[in-house]
């Protein structure tokens, strides 16, 4: 029983400072993203949005073929320099980006979305939960 | 003084609070310093709902810090091993599931400084190692308690 009293007492104190997180942090202060990180957005966000979207699809050339979002870029991480130029020839001034891999687990879409940020794209976001969360809000 | 072996094993003890502690601590500061992504790699293992992955990636890192110093220092030595053990016990729960579903995840377990890809066998090995360090010190520490011989380090 006195280990169960100290256990507790220990999570009480931890309480503090996560209190602390929770209202200060910048990532989960930003309630409204639910924690997630600062470039993350997620379908229903960029359903919210209401201004044009373009789509980049970070899959691999066999994924992509297997079907996408209606009008994305494919943009293979192997051929980020030469798959560019399309990503920015259907890139239309005002539009948001959002890039996306298969799915929660995969960091490609966050990784390229960051080196678009660095080719002097703006608004770019990486899709939370990729094409898995796509197909998802597509069922019924 | 105690003997040789007693002195020995008291010092052995000791280390291993400092060692696993010191562990938690840096574990849990590493985690501190980027929840998002602490979010995103706990709900990759597909256990828990993303709402739930957010409060425990609020609170996770600070539980670990607090208990990490709790078994170095001895203040609630007892519940330093309940949480740690305890949440030694849900880590390696979880890896051995995502081993088992075949997720080629980040295990998260230092934060962003983990690997991309975790090695389960390696994961679970380690936490193991840990928890039986815990649970020696638990042994330890009750050992000391019913001895009441006055020597407060084990």
């Amino acid at each position: 029983m006195k280990a169960l009293r100290e256990a507790a007492i220990l999570v009480l104190v931890a309480c503090f400072p996560a209190a602390l997180a929770v209202f200060f942090h910048p990532q989960l202060a930003a309630r409204d993203r639910a924690g997630l990180e600062a470039d993350a957005v997620r379908l229903e966000g960029v359903r919210a949005w209401g201004s044009e979207v373009l789509w980049v699809d970070a899959r691999s050339d066999a994924e992509f073929a297997r079907g996408s979002v209606p009008e994305a870029v494919h943009l293979a991480p192997e051929r980020f320099a030469t798959d560019l130029g399309a990503v920015l020839a259907a890139w239309r001034p005002g539009a948001r980006v959002v890039v996306f891999c298969s799915s929660i687990s995969c960091a490609t879409s966050k990784d390229i979305a960051r080196q678009l940020r660095e080719a002097g794209l703006e608004d770019v976001y990486h899709l939370h939960g990729g094409w898995e969360a796509w197909q998802e809000a597509l069922q019924p | 003084m105690a003997g040789g072996p007693a002195t020995v094993k008291r010092w052995a003890v000791r280390g291993v609070r400092v060692i696993v502690g010191a562990l938690f601590i840096y574990a849990g500061w590493l985690k501190s310093r980027d929840p998002g992504a602490l979010i995103r790699d706990l709900w990759n293992y597909r256990l828990i709902p993303e709402d739930a992955a957010y409060w425990i990636a609020a609170a996770l890192p600070y539980l670990e810090i607090v208990a990490g110093i709790a078994l170095i220092t001895g203040l609630q030595r007892r519940g330093a091993h309940l949480v740690l053990g305890g949440m030694l016990a849900v880590f390696i729960g979880a890896l051995a599931s995502a081993w088992f579903r075949g997720l080629d995840i980040n295990c998260g377990c230092f934060g962003s400084a983990s690997a991309e890809h975790a090695n389960y066998p390696l994961l679970i090995g380690r936490n193991l190692l840990l928890l039986a360090g815990v649970a020696w010190s638990a042994i330890a520490a009750r050992a000391a308690t019913r001895d009441s011989s006055g020597i407060s380090g084990a």
